[in-house]
């Protein structure tokens, strides 16, 4: 019996072995076919599909001009309709732009000129720097008037204090002339009498007014004034020794930003020191003495023209009188001789009018002296009002001061922009000169170029070590070169591959050995760090693999585990960054290890949304055995405007389209083959609109693709989707469906408006042909709520059956059995 | 009603082996809910047959194929028009015979009690809550609605654990093993397992080289003639 099981089962196990090859016969899948177009389908075979695209013009660098032909082109770019081909091997840039749909040439960009734009920059650095020369000066003057104020005040002081005394002086004079005058009448007297208290008074006022002014311009406040004055005036002066050079027309700049930032530095510092004045001085009782003193000036004035005006009308009456007396005289006889008491009284008339000329004459300059009393009164107010007010007008010239230096050195591009014209000037080699003034530097290999919306050229100039800005006109704005940061290898060469620049203007570099990332410079050309850095890639295996069972020597000369590269970048109408990865090992791929495509966020992150079953990875099937085999490496990317991106792959120059979603919307594409829409080595994609532009570097052809009517109708349906209009949506769908049976995109959107449409079962039956199982258990919970809604009396009545035939069988039972028993017993009996 | 009744009263009387054999199906039940006594009877107490083993065996297929047939799209990723029923079974029934086949080989060395049929049967025992969980849970895939799924996969990650935790059971009172030597054996297994696979593939290779050369042989001898 034993041995017969054991003879079945090993017969069970070779028919089955037998069977084994058959059936694997059977169910070997075909080899992949070759197609032009194709999507994959849920189970990531290929299913071919109508061309999305079309080749609607080739250029082909051996079509073209000699001087134009190509040679190593590594980029495309596109600006509005102008298509920007970098010709490496050439050290240029190739400028076509699309007339009614073909590209024309439109000029060559191969050097980088100095004038106009550079020179306006400079000029605007100039004029910044001369604008704070400027105020550096006006405010090392107003420093300096505060310095001064103090003294000038006390001068101006010690002055009306002069006048004052002159003042005395005079009337002292005058009343020594009046003493023994007869003819001074009662009012001159009196005037006199004012006079002279008035000048007393003066006197004193001015006294007491110079002591007030003394002791203010030597007190506290004023102490604390001169001090940040004297801190002031150092900086300011500081600030105009830099400038002074910077706005010499002899450009000597190698300390320029140094200058520039030690000025900035002083000028905050002179303001912060400013600031620190006392806000009240606290001069009330000097001014209160000034006025006195002003109002004493004033009586003295008034007084002194009093008196003269009285001196005067006594000299009038007198010169009346005498006039009177003089024509009482005879007539004077031939002999000329007069009598004696006539002759007396001539020259008693003479002495009186000569004294009361000098009387006269006296009142007059005590005027005079009382008139410059109150001018000096005058201006030891204004010296004083200077004083007080100096310190204001130097915070305020302070602070124009450090406006200007904030402005002119607000961003450090202005100081920059003065380094990169040395920089130009050490370019500047003779040959170019003589060839063309202008020229300053050609490009070096350029790796990539990037157009702003303005017109703006930027270069990555990878030889020069740069990355150059330019105008329009190829006039230099600005270079963005190797930062000196100690986050930067300073031992590496900076070789700047590619570049995009965002809206902004901030500028990413992807340059060559540098694996921590993007390089990003901010607009003004300063370096702030790495962006995105790629992971390091390895697994466990790997790992434990070189850290346990390797000798030392193996590891060395290993690669370490170091991330890699970025193959190549693209920024979108958002400024996210999108960049393709082509070093991971294969395996990687298909876990989502390896993210050859990535979206970078603001800080670097990858928000890449892949909602498919596989992710954007280009070819899922590798073709193996074939000579082009192995995973598709992604050597650019480009981004619609509807936000689908492009990727090119180089190892079988193919494209795939994938929508937001990561979902893969088309791939097509071949390499090998000579003929139009094929590739031997596909480096570059760019798009203008829908239109696909391709850049082949061995070629050398540049093929432009447009979408054919299939390919426009799955951008409508995916835009009208986003837009919301899913109804339309799905009828755009449907269109595509006709041309394309398997296309799981359109049986997704056709299922969601019959989902909203409340069509569950059709919905279910499209989402399930798509593979969605996400939108189909909604859909599922929504038709099985219907369905128990409508069927929930059979249900109930089915379960009521249920119940009432178990119930009936115990019953049933139960009687049997009472029947049974009681036949039984009576058999028993 | 009363044909099918005396149908099995007269299996009852008349076939002791359909008797023997539905009181053998209907053991699993016991193994199920006591594995250790259960399996110890099973052998030991001849409470098992090898018929009820290979019934549960077809049963288990069976239930794999009606699984990926008709589960619910949403929880099973099995694509359909691609899936060869034989090659699947196969790809089940191969390894399990194997690993059965490995099992036996090496613990007959190391003085484990069971004999093939012993160890086979414990097997096909042990896959019983596979079929009993896993075939209502066709059907219940069907009216379960995507993010309802935790329940669908709670339950198949049960039954599997279930059948693991039966076989484990099985093979120590199939060779009277304490529980660790029964693991390193579980470990050898796998590893007998391979090696089998690899002298099966040796041989099936040197198999049609031999086929080869005597067709070349032949064409040639043809070739030559003609």
């Amino acid at each position: 019996m034993k041995v017969k099981h054991m003879k079945r089962l090993l017969a069970l196990l070779a028919a089955v072995m037998l069977l084994m090859p058959v059936t694997a016969a059977f169910a070997a899948v075909d080899g992949f076919t070759s197609t032009y177009s194709y999507n994959y389908d849920y189970w990531g075979e290929v299913r071919e599909s109508p061309d999305p695209y079309r080749v609607s013009q080739v250029i082909y660098s051996k079509d073209m001009d000699p001087s134009l032909a190509l040679k190593a082109p590594k980029s495309l770019f596109v600006q509005g309709e102008d298509l920007y081909v970098v010709d490496s091997g050439n050290n240029r840039i190739i400028q076509l732009t699309r007339i009614d749909g073909k590209f024309e040439f439109v000029r060559i960009i191969d050097h980088v000129t100095a004038e106009a734009d550079d020179l306006a920059v400079a000029e605007e650095r100039y004029n910044a720097a001369s604008d704070v020369l400027a105020a550096a000066t006006a405010a090392s003057e107003s420093v300096e008037a505060v310095l001064e104020a103090p003294a000038e005040s006390i001068a101006a002081a010690g002055a009306e204090k002069t006048g004052a005394d002159q003042v005395l002086q005079k009337v002292q004079a005058l009343e020594a002339l009046t003493e023994n005058w007869d003819y001074l009448s009662e009012g001159t007297r009196q005037a006199l009498a004012e006079m002279t208290a008035a000048a007393n008074k003066a006197v004193d006022q001015a006294l007491a007014g110079y002591d007030a002014v003394a002791a203010a311009a030597a007190g506290d406040a004023m102490t604390g004034v001169i001090r940040v004055a004297t801190d002031a005036d150092l900086r300011v002066k500081a600030i105009v020794e830099a400038m002074t050079p910077l706005t010499a027309e002899t450009i000597s700049t190698d300390g320029a930003l140094e200058a520039a930032q030690k000025s900035k530095a002083a000028a905050e510092r002179a303001a912060e020191a400013v600031e620190a004045l006392p806000a009240e001085l606290g001069f009330d009782a000097a001014l209160a003495a000034m006025d006195a003193s002003a109002g004493a000036a004033a009586e003295v004035q008034k007084a002194a023209s009093a008196l003269k005006t009285a001196v005067e009308a006594d000299a009038e009456a007198l010169e009346k009188a005498l006039q009177a007396e003089e024509a009482g005289f005879p007539e004077a006889d031939e002999s000329g001789s007069e009598p004696e008491e006539i002759t007396e009284a001539k020259a008693r008339i003479r002495k009186a009018r000569a004294a009361a000329a000098a009387i006269v004459e006296a009142a007059g300059s005590v005027q005079s002296a009382a008139d410059s009393l109150v001018k000096a009164s005058g201006e030891n107010r204004d010296c004083f009002a200077d004083m007080v007010n100096a310190p204001a007008g130097m915070a305020e010239k302070v602070g124009l001061l450090e406006a200007a230096a904030e402005k002119a050195f607000a961003d450090d591009c202005k100081v920059f922009a003065a380094e990169s014209k040395i920089h130009l000037y050490t370019q500047w080699s003779p040959e170019s000169e003589a060839e063309d003034a202008q020229v300053v530097s050609r490009l070096s290999t350029p790796g990539d170029v990037s157009v702003d919306e303005e017109g703006n050229i930027y270069v990555a100039d990878t030889y020069n070590n740069r990355v150059v800005k330019m105008t329009k006109g190829c006039e230099l704005i600005m270079e963005f070169i190797k930062p000196a940061d100690n986050n930067f290898d300073q031992n590496q060469a900076f070789l700047p591959n590619k570049i995009v620049v965002d809206t902004s203007g901030r500028c990413f570099v992807l340059a060559m050995n540098i694996n921590k990332g993007l390089v990003k410079f901010e607009a003004n050309g300063v370096f702030t760090g790495f962006i995105g850095a790629n992971q390091v890639n390895y697994n466990l295996w790997d790992y434990i693999w070189k850290t346990y069972f390797m000798t030392k020597e193996q590891r060395s000369q290993q690669a370490a585990f170091v991330p890699t590269e970025y193959q190549n970048i693209y920024i979108d109408k958002d400024d996210f960054i999108y960049a393709t990865n082509i070093a991971f090992s294969e395996y990687d791929l298909l876990w989502d290890g390896a993210k050859p495509i990535r979206r970078l966020n603001a800080v670097g992150s990858d928000i890449l949304i892949k909602n498919d079953r596989y992710p954007p990875i280009g070819d899922l099937d590798w073709v193996e055995g074939s000579s082009d085999h192995g995973p598709s490496k992604l050597y650019d990317i480009t981004v619609l405007d509807n936000d689908i991106y492009v990727a090119i792959d180089h190892t079988r120059g193919r494209l795939f389209g994938y929508d937001p979603q990561g979902i893969m919307l088309w791939a097509f594409g071949t390499s090998g083959v000579p003929s139009e829409g094929a590739f031997n080595s596909a480096v570059s994609i760019e798009h203008i609109g829908s239109d696909l532009i391709v850049l082949d570097d061995l070629d050398c052809s540049i093929t432009v693709f447009t979408p054919t009517d299939y390919g426009e109708m799955i951008y409508e349906a995916s835009r009208l989707y986003l837009d919301g209009k899913y109804d339309e949506s799905a009828a755009k769908w449907e269109e595509v469906l006709r041309d394309n049976a398997n296309y799981n995109l359109a049986f997704i959107g056709i299922g969601r408006s019959k989902m909203r449409a409340e069509e569950y079962e059709e919905a279910m039956e499209l989402f399930k042909m798509a593979h969605d199982r996400g939108n189909y258990g909604r859909a599922f919970r929504y038709y099985r709520k219907e369905w128990v809604e409508k069927n929930i009396w059979w249900v109930v009545l089915i379960i009521l059956v249920l119940v009432a035939y178990t119930i009936i069988r115990k019953i049933i039972r139960k009687v049997k059995w009472e029947v049974q028993a009681y036949e039984h017993n009576k058999v028993a009996k | 009603m009363s044909t099918i009744k005396s149908l099995s009263s007269a299996a009852r009387k008349d076939h002791p082996r359909l008797r023997r054999y539905k009181e053998t199906l209907l053991y699993a039940k016991y193994v199920l809910f006591h594995p250790f006594d259960g399996f110890w009877d099973l052998i030991h107490e001849k409470r098992g047959s090898l018929a009820a083993a290979n019934t549960f065996l077809v049963l288990f297929l069976m239930t794999y194929v009606l699984k990926l047939m008709y589960t619910s799209f949403q929880f099973i990723t099995a694509p359909i028009q691609y899936i060869n029923i034989y090659e699947r079974c196969a790809s089940l029934l191969l390894p399990f015979l194997i690993l059965c086949l490995s099992n036996w080989s090496l613990s007959t060395l190391f003085d484990g009690k069971g004999r093939f049929k012993d160890i086979y049967m414990a097997m096909c025992y042990a896959l019983v809550p596979y079929v009993i969980i896993q075939l209502p849970l066709i059907l219940i895939s069907n009216i379960l609605a995507f993010d309802e799924g935790a329940f669908y996969y709670v339950l198949i990650s049960f039954s599997e654990i279930w059948c693991l935790f039966l076989a484990f059971v099985g093979l120590m009172q199939v060779h009277d093993y304490g529980p660790g030597k029964t693991l390193i054996f579980i470990i050898a297994t796998i590893f007998g397992a391979l090696v089998i696979i690899f002298l099966l593939l040796v041989f099936f290779s040197l198999l049609s080289d031999a086929f080869g050369y005597f067709a070349s042989l032949y064409r040639e001898i043809v070739f030559r003639l003609s």
